[in-house]
């Protein structure tokens, strides 16, 4: 499996790799952007299976980063990682196409629940 | 409120550097490191960390798994910043909606920066390995909660 990472903070896509692993997630290929205008062309060229992102990022936030996916007629699994997980933000999450939101801070038994799903 | 406050400034500590915190006077100990975040809608204001020089490094350093001599200045004021994303999110969450998070920013100073047009709501201070950490909520003036303080003077 391939996941792209999507963050502009570098410390928190290493905790988020660090947490796949410890979630039993290390045998999958990680590639890390800092915001949506840089993940956006990597979509095309490393083709992963899933994309893990921030919401507030600058340049391209994780919604318009998904929603420009989406209107490209991608459907590649979505899910953000955000400190911000309110009712409405959930919602807009899911209407726009994604299939998780967790919330800052996780854990490893957050991840493996979440993605045992998406990821298998 | 403050209760909620603690609450998850506990569990950004202890989930993200597996460091518990206790609540405890500064006692003249000074930070000299902040970092903050604006959240901008139905609620305005601003969520404001101070810390040492030193706790920022141990931060960064359990972020990034570096020892502290191997990390850079980016390192470390990615990772307070990240402090303020993770804290100031979950703050945002306990308020009025709807509402947008700015991105953090730090800066570093004794003095506590200055935030016109804010009138403080909480502070909690804490020791953190030894070390100061403050968590401050200000409220643009005229805007409700939270806990804004009855005396406290509009910063100017």
């Amino acid at each position: 499996m391939k996941i792209l990472v999507v963050d502009d903070s570098k410390a928190m896509r290493m905790i988020v790799k660090r947490t796949l692993r410890q979630a039993g997630q290390e045998d999958h290929e990680i590639e890390e952007a800092g915001d949506g205008s840089e993940a956006l062309p990597m979509v095309e060229s490393f083709k992963p299976d899933l994309i893990m992102s921030d919401w507030n990022m600058p340049e391209m936030t994780g919604i318009e980063f998904l929603r420009a996916l989406r209107a490209a007629g991608n459907n590649v699994r979505f899910g953000f990682v955000t400190s911000e997980g309110t009712s409405d933000m959930r919602q807009i999450a899911d209407e726009a196409g994604a299939e998780f939101l967790i919330t800052k801070p996780f854990d490893s038994a957050t991840f493996e629940a979440v993605l045992s799903a998406s990821v298998g | 409120m403050t209760h909620d406050i603690d609450d998850l400034t506990r569990q950004v500590w202890e989930n993200v550097l597996g460091q518990s915190v206790e609540l405890a006077a500064l006692n003249g100990t000074c930070p000299n490191v902040t970092s903050s975040v604006q959240i901008m809608g139905a609620w305005t204001g601003t969520v404001s960390l101070r810390m040492t020089t030193e706790l920022a490094t141990v931060i960064a350093g359990s972020m990034f798994e570096m020892e502290a001599d191997e990390l850079g200045q980016e390192e470390i004021d990615d990772a307070v910043g990240e402090m303020a994303n993770m804290i100031g999110g979950n703050v945002k969450s306990l308020l009025p909606g709807p509402s947008q998070l700015s991105m953090p920013t730090v800066s570093g100073g004794e003095e506590p920066p200055h935030f016109p047009g804010t009138v403080l709501g909480e502070h909690l201070e804490y020791e953190v390995a030894g070390q100061p950490f403050t968590v401050s909520v200000l409220a643009a003036a005229g805007v409700e909660g939270p806990n804004n303080h009855n005396n406290a003077e509009e910063q100017s």
